[in-house]
This record gives structure tokens, sequence and C-alpha cells, in this order.
């Protein structure tokens, strides 16, 4: 029996950074901020990684969730768009269109246990226990199954934090993000214990909260709650090195790192300027409104050729598409075409604002491509792509110090995945595994 | 390519018309009586919509060959109610997503 001592059943643990992009990650970790991340980086296996198209959360955690495109899945951003209305929706766990991977692992009696992913409001059963992370509103619709609420409410657990006074009142938001990290360590060391699991996750979506509000404080050391900031990154670190203390009892020196897994869903960096797309589109004479106060594309008038999503989805308002369309599916082509070239020109004082413009083809693949937008744009750090129809400027100031990039988030992971992975390969790597 | 409904009841009919046809042609061939050839197709008609009944639901306790969509288990969860999309329209704005 010598042969199979230290040898157990495989296991994933991974660890969700929302927001972190891969330049921030090596650079607490050089800095000391980060040490036990250093340390599982120093093991290697870390690489920049793409995030979704756009890269928002829901869309990104879905992609991880299902390994799978968006025009598969079918969560294209925080937001859609109503065919026949034009008024805005909100995709939940209930549209996601394909399994998860937790499912899939369930088929092969594998169990999942998974605390604060955001994208799975309201819960539903998993082959495990589930804890849904934004846009959660409810704790009693986040959690599955039902038998674990009355702990989670013993230990005062929170969705997240409160952004309401977020802007005005930094230090309330830090001690908000401070107590909701204390409350998360919490749940998932009651689930390490009380569940058995093959697959078990953590995201922590204070860090992306923190980029949102008080990026300047992460990325500038004379900032005055720089420390603060660099605290609670000690806080996040703190909880890998437990899991990964946790995740390692038992096993042998020679399964170091096996199965553990750090990843985050999209990049930050510092922002600079809000590029309201509707405005623009509204300027260069291919949107109008029936409003004079428009409040969301629904009050869009039939005359509009094209009209802009968050953050940054370019639709055509073609006939048959959508119920007011006035471009002629023979026409489309061609104006996109004319969209994407001169989106993909727009200047601010000088600098280019748009890095690439990817065409629906280009962006997805899966039988709901239809659904998506025609256009995807991403900007250049500093350019935040809006969709509201609020503004008349298509520049203006933002109330937010950070903003989401597609091309710098990071997965550090010994398991096989492609270089220059996207955040749907990871799933796959973790099914073969788990299935071994 | 999908067929609507309308099509799909028009080719059951038809398909029954040709069926009967036929078995009172073969009806006829053996036995050279009309009236013979006319009753069995009008028995037919009725008993073989009986048994294709029958068999419909006799072959829907044999699980073999079926594909369950993978989430066909699953509870699902309720709708969400008004309110709750009015308080994750402003949680999305909070976060400038909106």
């Amino acid at each position: 029996m010598l042969f199979f001592r230290g040898r157990k059943k495989r296991r994933v643990c991974v660890v969700g950074l929302d927001g972190v992009p891969y330049g921030l990650l090596r650079r607490l970790a050089g800095e000391s901020v980060m040490p036990r991340a250093a340390a599982i980086i120093g093991n290697g296996g870390l690489r920049r990684m793409r995030a979704s198209l756009p890269p928002v959360s829901s869309v990104s955690w879905s992609c991880f969730m299902t390994g799978a495109n968006p025009a598969e899945h079918g969560i294209f951003g925080f937001t859609d768009v109503l065919a026949d209305t034009y008024q805005l929706w909100f995709p939940s766990f209930r549209d996601l269109a394909v399994p998860t991977f937790w499912d899939r692992l369930g088929k092969k009696r594998r169990r999942s246990c998974v605390v604060n992913q955001p994208a799975t409001y309201p819960a539903r059963e998993i082959p495990g226990a589930l804890v849904s992370g934004f846009v959660a509103l409810q704790l009693e619709k986040s959690v599955w199954p039902r038998e674990h609420l009355p702990a989670l409410q013993r230990m005062g657990y929170r969705i997240g934090v409160s952004t309401q006074k977020a802007r005005d009142h930094p230090d309330g938001l830090l001690d908000d993000l401070d107590a909701t990290l204390k409350a998360r360590r919490e749940a998932a060391g009651y689930f390490w214990e009380r569940e058995s699991w093959d697959y078990f996750q953590v995201v922590v979506t204070g860090t992306d909260r923190l980029h949102h509000f008080l990026w300047n404080a992460v990325d500038d050391a004379g900032d005055a709650r720089h420390d603060r900031a660099m605290a609670y990154y000690r806080a996040v670190d703190d909880l890998i090195g437990d899991l990964w203390d946790k995740f390692h009892r038992g096993r042998s020196v020679d399964q170091e790192g096996e199965g553990f897994m750090l990843l985050s869903d999209h990049g930050f960096t510092r922002l600079q300027q809000d590029v309201r797309l509707n405005s623009w589109l509204r300027e260069n004479g291919y949107l109008s409104y029936e409003k004079e106060d428009p409040t969301s594309v629904a009050d869009i008038s039939p005359q509009t050729r094209a009209f802009a999503l968050d953050p940054g989805r370019v639709h055509i308002n073609m006939r048959g598409r959508f119920s007011q369309g006035c471009v002629d599916p023979e026409d489309a082509p061609a104006l996109r075409q004319e969209l994407a070239e001169r989106l993909g020109q727009l200047a601010y004082e000088g600098r280019p604002v748009i890095a690439r413009v990817f065409t629906r083809e280009e962006a997805f693949h899966g039988p709901r491509i239809a659904l998506a937008a025609d256009l995807v744009l991403i900007s250049r750090d500093g350019f935040d792509l809006k969709g509201t129809t609020r503004e008349q400027e298509v520049f203006g100031a933002s109330r937010f110090q950070g903003m989401h990039t597609w091309d710098d988030a990071f997965l550090c992971t010994s398991l096989p995945v492609p270089d220059n992975p996207s955040i749907s390969e990871p799933a796959g790597a973790i099914l073969e595994w788990l299935s071994g | 390519m999908r067929d609507y409904h309308k099509r799909s009841v028009v080719k059951a009919i038809s398909w029954r018309v040709v069926a009967t046809v036929t078995t009172m042609i073969v009806v006829f061939a053996f036995t050279r009586r009309v009236t013979l050839a006319l009753e069995v197709g009008a028995v037919e008609v009725v008993a073989k919509l009986i048994f294709y009944y029958l068999h419909e639901r006799a072959w829907n306790w044999i699980g073999w060959g079926k594909l369950e969509h993978p989430l066909a288990g699953l509870a699902v969860s309720r709708e969400l109610e008004p309110e709750h999309l009015r308080e994750i329209r402003t949680r999305l704005e909070e976060l400038g997503y909106l």
C-alpha cells in the first residue's frame, strides 16, 4: 500500500480575483504585498489571459463557468435589449443557455462548491453548493442548498459592498471591503469543512470595487489611501494562503500546486475619459431620439440606424432584427464597415480612443450569434466606452477612477491550457483534470 | 430548416389517406371485393389511431435513445420581480454599467 501513500482523489481549488490585472498581480507579488501569491506564482504557470468580449464580469464569468462563447451561453452583457420594445433587460443565471462545468462534473458524480461567483443569481441547484455573487440582491435567493442559509446569516455573510455611497465616502468603502472579505473568508471556511467537494471556488469581488472607486489608491504610492489599499490586498493574500494550506493538507510534496488555480476575469487600468458612443452616433447622424431627455435606447426614433449598449456594443437597427429596424439587411454590411472605420479612427485631443474593432463574426461563434452586437469595440487604456443616452457630449469626466481592460486578465495554473488563453479555456482543463 | 405546425398537420393527413388507400387497394387485389376493401379501410383508420396512441405511450416508458437536455433535471428559479429588476438597474448604475 506504500504506492498509494499521499495519493488522494484529484481535487481543484480556484481563487478568483475579480478585475485584477496581470501586471498588478506581478507588481504586488514582487513588492511583498502578496507573499503567498508570489510563492504560488514562483512555481510557474502565470500568464496573461484574454477576458470575454466585452470585458465585463457577467460575460467573463459566464464564459469561465461554461467554457463557452457568449453566442453559445447567451450572456452578452450586464444588460441586453429586447428586440420588440428596445427596453433594457438584465440577463440572469436563469438565462444561461448551456450547462456550467459544475453541472457537467455532477454527471460524473463530482461535487462543486462555489462561493460568490458573479452572474449566478438567482441561485439554482448545482451538484454541490452555490452562493451567488454580483448582481445578487437577496441572500435568501443566493444560496443553494437552502440548508446553508441560516449559517450564513448567523456569520453575517455579505453578498457585496454597498456601492451607493462609495464615491462620497471612500473610507467607508474601505471599511466595507474589509468586513465583506472577512465574511467571505469565514463562509469559505464553513463550506470547506461542511461540504463534500471535488471542486472548490471562491471569488473575491472586492478587488473590482476597490479598482472602480479607488484605483489611484492602488496604483499610486503617493495616494493618501495607498496603505489601506495595500492592507486590503494583504488580506486577500492571506485568504489565498489559507486556502493553499488547506488544499495541500495531507498531500505529498510532489503534488504541490496540482489543481490549485488563481485567475481574474478582466484587467483594470486608470480611467481618464468616459466615451459616450450614443452621443457620437447622434452627432454623426446615425441615431436620433423621440424625446428631449432620453433615458435609454428605448427612446430612440425609428430613423435610428445604429445604437450602442454598455460597454462597447454597437447594434445596427436592422429590419427583421428589431421591431422598428430601418436598415435593410442588404445595406447592413456596408453600414457596419463604415461604422467600424469611423469609430476606429475616433480620437480625443489627438490621441486614438479605440484599440480594436471586432465584428460579430470575429468576436463570437455559436447558435445565438444573431443576438450579438454587430460590432464590439475595445478602447485604449484610459477611455471607458459607455452606452448611456443621457449625456450630450461624446467625451466627459467620469465619477470612477478605474476601468476594465480586455487583454490583461491573468491565469496561474499548472493544468495544461493553451498559450495566450481566453477565459473560456480553463473550464476544459478543469474538467479533464477532474475526469482523470 | 424547420416545418411549421400546419405543414406537419397536412402531411399527417395526406399520409393517412395514402396509407389507408394502399390498404384498400391491397385488400381489393386479394379479394376483388370493393365493399370489403372499403370496410377494412374504415376499420384500419380507427384501429391504427388507437394502437398508435398505445404504442407511443408504451415507448414513453423506455429511456433508451432519448437525448436529454443537460439542464432538464435542474430546478428552475422563480422569475425576478419588478422591484428586483429596478434594484439590479440601480446596482449597475452605481458601478457605471448603465
